[in-house]
């Protein structure tokens, strides 16, 4: 199933959002002519988290998303990787149009879960807008939702996802791990070269999880550890980036990695790629050029004709770490033509390398963007 | 085959005039037959291919129980999503106004275009220089409220392109849009041939005036297999006020709300065939009776009774076959004709559809021959049969040269009395599923009557018309007289088919004078109003487009106005049909309107019983719907509301002719209890003594402004527009009996020739003993002018009793309105003047033939 952008017919097959969450992401204020209209916030330090507050949605800021992703374990012993993503992106700050399917937030949630020891992997996704409260995120307490996919918390403050598509779902339970972890400096991670182009990002790391997940209409009892990241401002992207890799990994040792990487027209690791790096001591801040990122093996997508490379090798020498991160299934692609039009690598993988001299292993998240042809372009 | 060639196709040839009108005869028969099929089927496939192309893959519908229902409701529907793709719609009609100031109705579909894609097939056509930036105008339809999307065929035509602005108009209300995309002519944007506009869902609502409200949601379900297991699932699980439905649903609503005035225009088609049959009858008739010589002959040398019958049948189906195929290029052309006379009286009464004939199929060809060619030789078999039963020796010796003397025997008169007596009793038969099928078996009863009755009317003419005649016309008279009489079995077959299309013009005209004086009777009593406001683009009654709040607000804060009686109506689903569903101020009506009720008989009884309404369960309902329903004043009827299902009683019954729908009433306290407050499709405006309406009126207008299109009748201009309405509702029914009449006038004219041609021996011997080429001349044409007289009294009457028959039982069982019966003595003796004109002025080709015969010597060459 090719997703084509632009067909040689001069006829465009309407995926109505295509490029829709990459024109979004780009940046409203080209978008809309009523620039003035737009008010927006901007993420701007300084910027304290706060767990309580910061868990819910932020409605000023125009992008937003919480992307839930977790390795799990059934009792006989199958492992599954799990990706859940709710994301907000603002159109129109205030419509003048008082339908209440007048849109102000699209919301887009993606699912997919994978099986390591079948090899397969299944995703869903889904794009709406609130309309009679199809989908929504709360500003007043934790509650996300997309129909009936949703993230809420419980009594007891623990986080309860529910999805569940036709081949895939999942009924997670989030126990609270440690403290949230914040990226870059001062509450602030800067996104690009404009100062719009910032983001408050945090993730909450290792947090225990138990509950089910459903495989090819097969239920499974699972537990394991899960990772969130949650991150909100206004634009993201800017002309000359062309996307991004981030990879969120949990070592044996109780490290706790996170590395973000911009990739430009005139570099494959821009300067605005930044990592950061959890251990006993603290939180440590990596700039772009104290971390690589390189490329090891490439995987040809046979359905959208992207390349993408499912290995890499992760190298710090300041922080005396050398890591080869590898793809549990190699497709791991969420090719969402159907809905939101946006082609992206989402997955599991497995880490094995050095730290501080001592071998260490551990597993993560990997997600690519901007691999699969022309849509990021469209930004421009 | 030789001996058709010979005997048959040989005569044929020679008798081009009377081959050639009964060709004709039957071609317009059956051209008449077919345009009146592709007619109907045109609207409401019309309808029905608007409904499927929207539809795209959707398999069930989810609609309520007025016009439209609240979105709230979906919020609850969320396990619907086991069953497939659900979709929320908006859909109405909005018109465009392009550059030249012309404007054009467009079918307008507003949906979530985030999730509507799976339910319908849309492609975007890429504009080579614009191409890029597609996504961003796409982006713009959710961000922009007045974007649009429009199709392929449209931009082309009217040349406009993606970020042009174009002036919509959605109700009353005219706005700028900016045109996001084109879709290519496929799925959706087929429909309306291409005049059609993409909408997002939530801009739909606000141009619509229908914030808050859902026209319907559209489901396209998972497994399509299981469409009646799942439609039936659905229903169970679907809260009061909302039910499900397949999209064709509709469809077959139209078509059911249709069928009595499709029912009608197909019953007149057929006197048109009818018509030409008689002409191939009265043909083979005379080919029949001029060769009996040739017939003796033939069977002397061995011919069978079955070749005999076999060459005339032969005879009749080489006519029908050039007659049919002729037919069928006719029925095309008049097709178009067709669906313009009808178009207006569709659009203005039932529905808006683009209508445009159907292309010519094999379908079309079936119904031409399929229906032509048996009846052709039906036709043809009585007098084929009599061939038959030539005796060879009597044919030969000539014994029965001349026509056997007309005697009158009993069963001239008795048989038509028969047929009488079955159509009185046909007439008090009940309708058939809502059509009057035996009010049209009345009808026919009482032509074929009257078709028996002319031999008996010749005969006694012949009698007594003898001293008139020449105190008339002198000698001529006297002459063409005793000739008629003289040629009873030939010419009572063309007089008839004359008598029979006379009769239903009679009937007609009656009927539809009578109807038009019920109307305007109906129309000054009850439009009593100062000025009549609607929405410019409710066109008819089944476009829901409902005033701004702005312009009730003018219109009811305007100093001149002493009242405005804000009216809303809509369509539902009542047995089976659709109805007409509004809602009114019963005060107003009461203090200031004026409804002619049925029952409770009396203007006060009337008002009390709308009095009585207000604040009641209660409804008036239009004298259509009583019939329609068998309900009267008293009877308890229920309605699907958005509550579920209410009962109301009926209060009264009053009279209207604007639509044959049923139209239920109830006050607007009322309809707000069960519906929700109204929006205004229509304002009544009184105004206070000694305002002047035409002042008023353009002070509104000025008022308004160019951003509101608001179309204001005063009182006289409403009343003109009723009565254009209904007369072109009725232009169809006159162009069809028109060629009737021109069929049956061509049938007096082949007969008369082939009397002269058979009378040359007469006509010689008249001109032996004196007679001059002009006498001869004079009486043929009396003989035509004689035989159009005979035609039109006979029509005449019988068309009277028709007209009853039209009135009583046919218009009540289809359209159930009560007309007043009125005889139209002008029209009717400006008609028999015409009549008898046409008829002689028929005659004057065969008079001519006759005074060219030669004289004696060509006699006694014989």
């Amino acid at each position: 199933m090719r997703i084509p952008q632009v067909q040689s017919g001069r006829v465009w097959r309407v995926l109505w959002p295509v490029a829709l969450l990459a024109v979004l992401l780009a940046g409203g204020a080209r978008l809309s002519s009523r620039a003035a209209d737009e008010e927006w916030r901007v993420a701007q330090p300084p910027y304290a988290f706060e767990a309580v507050r910061d868990r819910v949605s932020h409605p000023d800021y125009r992008v937003e998303w919480w992307s839930y992703h977790g390795r799990l374990t059934a009792k006989d012993g199958r492992t599954f990787g799990y990706q859940l993503k709710f994301i907000r992106v603002g159109v129109n700050f205030k419509p003048e149009n008082p339908s209440r399917w007048a849109v102000r937030d699209l919301y887009v949630t993606q699912l997919a879960v994978t099986d390591v020891n079948g090899q397969q992997f299944r995703h869903a996704e889904r794009i709406n807008r609130a309309g009679v409260s199809w989908a929504g995120a709360e500003a007043e307490r934790f509650h996300l939702w997309n129909e009936d996919w949703d993230a809420t918390e419980n009594a007891t403050g623990e986080q309860v996802l529910r999805a569940l598509a036709d081949d895939c779902g999942l009924e997670l339970t989030l126990a609270s791990g440690g403290e949230p972890i914040s990226h870059g400096a001062d509450g602030v991670v800067q996104k690009g070269v404009l100062p719009v182009n910032a983001t408050h990002f945090y993730s909450q790391t290792r947090l225990p999880t138990r509950g089910a997940i459903t495989f090819n209409q097969q239920q499974f009892e699972v537990s394991g550890t899960s990772w969130l990241d949650h991150e909100f401002g206004t634009t993201f992207l800017e002309n000359g980036q062309r996307g991004w890799d981030q990879l969120a990994l949990q070592l044996d040792d109780g490290t706790d990695l996170l590395l973000y990487q911009s990739r430009n027209d005139d570099s494959p690791h821009g300067l605005e790629s930044f990592a950061t790096l959890t251990a006993d001591s603290g939180n440590t801040s990596l700039a772009a050029e104290e971390f690589t990122l390189t490329p090891l093996t490439q995987w040809n997508s046979p359905a959208s004709g992207a390349q993408y490379p499912v290995m890499w090798r992760a190298q710090s020498p300041g922080q005396n770490l050398d890591l080869t991160i590898r793809a549990v299934v190699a497709e791991q692609e969420l090719r969402a033509g159907e809905t939101t039009g946006l082609t992206v690598w989402s997955g599991l993988v497995e880490v094995s390398g050095t730290r501080q001299g001592r071998a260490v292993r551990g597993w993560g998240w990997l997600e690519m963007t901007g691999y699969a042809g022309g849509e990021m372009l469209l930004a421009n | 085959m030789r001996l058709f060639r010979q005997f048959i196709w040989r005569h044929l040839a020679q008798e081009k005039l009377r081959s050639c009108a009964t060709v004709l005869g039957i071609a317009l028969g059956v051209a008449v037959v077919l345009a009146i099929q592709m007619t109907n089927a045109s609207s409401v496939r019309g309808f029905e291919k608007a409904i499927e192309t929207v539809a795209g893959k959707t398999s069930l519908e989810i609609v309520g129980a007025g016009a439209g229902f609240d979105e709230l409701l979906i919020k609850d529907l969320g396990w619907l999503r086991t069953y497939g793709q659900v979709s929320p719609v908006i859909e109405g009609d909005a018109e465009i106004t392009l550059a030249d100031k012309r404007s054009e109705s467009l079918r307008v579909l507003g949906v979530d275009i985030l999730r509507d894609r799976s339910l319908r097939d849309y492609q975007l056509r890429a504009n080579a220089e614009t191409q890029t930036a597609s996504a961003r105008q796409f982006l713009q339809l959710l961000s922009d409220a007045r974007s649009v999307i429009l199709t392929e065929k449209f931009t082309r035509k009217h040349k406009l392109n993606i970020g042009q602005t174009v002036e919509l108009t959605f109700a009353d209300k005219a706005e700028p849009y900016t045109v996001r995309g084109v879709l290519k002519d496929e799925g959706p944007a087929r429909t309306m041939d291409g005049n059609f506009a993409l909408l997002d869902l939530a801009s739909a609502q606000w141009a619509f005036h229908r914030l808050g409200r859902i026209d319907r949601l559209d489901v396209r379900l998972k497994d399509a297999a299981q469409l009646a297991a799942a439609e039936r699932a659905i229903a169970e699980r679907l809260p009061a006020g909302l039910r499900v439905q397949r999209p064709a649903r509709r469809g077959s609503q139209v078509e059911k709300m249709l069928a009595a005035f499709h029912f009608n225009l197909t019953a007149l088609s057929y006197i048109a065939l009818l018509v030409g049959l008689f002409l191939i009858y009265n043909t083979v008739s005379i080919s029949v009776i001029t060769r009996r010589a040739e017939i003796g002959t033939l069977r002397a040398l061995g011919a069978t009774r079955g070749t005999v019958l076999a060459l005339f049948l032969a005879e009749a189906l080489a006519l029908a076959v050039i007659g049919c195929s002729l037919g069928l290029l006719f029925g095309r052309v008049l097709s178009f004709g067709a669906v313009k006379l009808t178009a207006t009286t569709v659009n203005a009464l039932y529905i808006a559809a683009a209508a445009e004939p159907p292309p010519l199929a094999w379908q079309h060809v079936w119904i031409a021959f399929g229906l032509g060619l048996p009846l052709s030789l039906l036709a043809a078999a009585v007098p084929a049969l009599e061939a038959a039963r030539v005796a060879p020796t009597a044919a030969m010796r000539g014994s029965d040269h001349l026509i056997s003397r007309f005697r009158l025997r009993a069963r001239y008169v008795v048989l038509p009395l028969c047929l009488l007596a079955a159509a009185w009793w046909f007439a008090r038969q009940p309708a058939v599923n809502g059509l009057p099928a035996f009010g049209y078996a009345s009808a026919l009863a009482i032509v074929f009557g009257a078709a028996f009755l002319v031999p008996a009317v010749l005969f006694a003419l012949g009698r007594l018309g003898d001293k008139p005649l020449f105190r008339l016309f002198k000698i001529e008279g006297r002459l063409a007289n005793a000739n008629l009489a003289g040629a009873i079995p030939r010419i009572s077959i063309s007089v008839a088919a004359l008598a029979v299309s006379l009769s239903m013009m009679t009937a007609i005209a009656v009927m539809i004078g009578s109807f038009r004086e019920t109307v305007v009777y109906w129309v000054n009593q009850t439009l009593v109003a100062d000025l009549y406001l609607r929405p410019a683009t409710r066109h008819n009654v089944a476009t829901d487009a409902v005033f701004s709040p702005e312009v009730e607000r003018i219109v009811s804060a305007h100093p001149a106005v002493a009242a405005a009686d804000r009216f809303r109506n809509f369509d539902i689903a009542y047995g089976g049909g659709l109805v007409t569903l509004g809602t009114g101020e019963f005060a107003k009506q009461e203090a200031h309107g004026h409804l002619l009720f049925k029952a409770p008989t009396g203007a006060e009884a009337g008002k009390a019983a709308i009095r009585s309404c207000i604040g009641q369960d209660a409804v008036i309902v239009s004298e259509s719907f009583a019939l329609k329903y068998a309900t009267q004043v008293g009877d308890v009827i229920s309605l699907t509301t958005p509550q579920g299902d209410r009962t109301f009683r009926i209060a009264a019954v009053y009279y209207d002719y604007s639509s044959d729908r049923g139209i239920i009433v109830m006050d607007r306290g009322t309809f707000t209890k069960y519906f929700g407050e109204p929006q205004a499709t229509s304002l009544t405006v009184y105004l206070r003594p000694g305002a002047d309406a035409d002042a008023v009126r353009e002070d509104l207008l000025r008022q308004f402004g160019s951003n509101y299109r608001v179309l204001i009748y005063t009182n006289a201009s409403i009343r003109q527009e009723v009565l254009r309405i209904f007369d072109s509702t009725f232009a169809i029914t006159y162009a069809l009996e028109v060629i009737a009449i021109f069929v049956a006038i061509l049938g007096v004219a082949t007969t008369l020739l082939t009397l002269i041609l058979e009378r040359k021996r007469e006509i010689a011997v008249l001109r032996l003993v004196g007679a001059d080429r002009r006498q001869v001349r004079k009486m043929v044409v009396i003989e035509a002018g004689l035989m159009g007289a005979v035609s039109q009294s006979v029509g005449a009457g019988v068309g009277l009793l028709l007209s009853l028959v039209l009135i009583y039982v046919i218009n009540v069982q289809s359209f159930g309105w009560t007309i007043q019966f009125r005889v139209p003595w002008g029209f009717l003796a400006q008609s028999s003047l015409l009549i008898l004109l046409a008829t002689a002025l028929s005659g004057l080709y065969p008079a001519r033939r006759a005074s060219q015969l030669q004289t004696a010597e060509e006699v006694v060459e014989e």
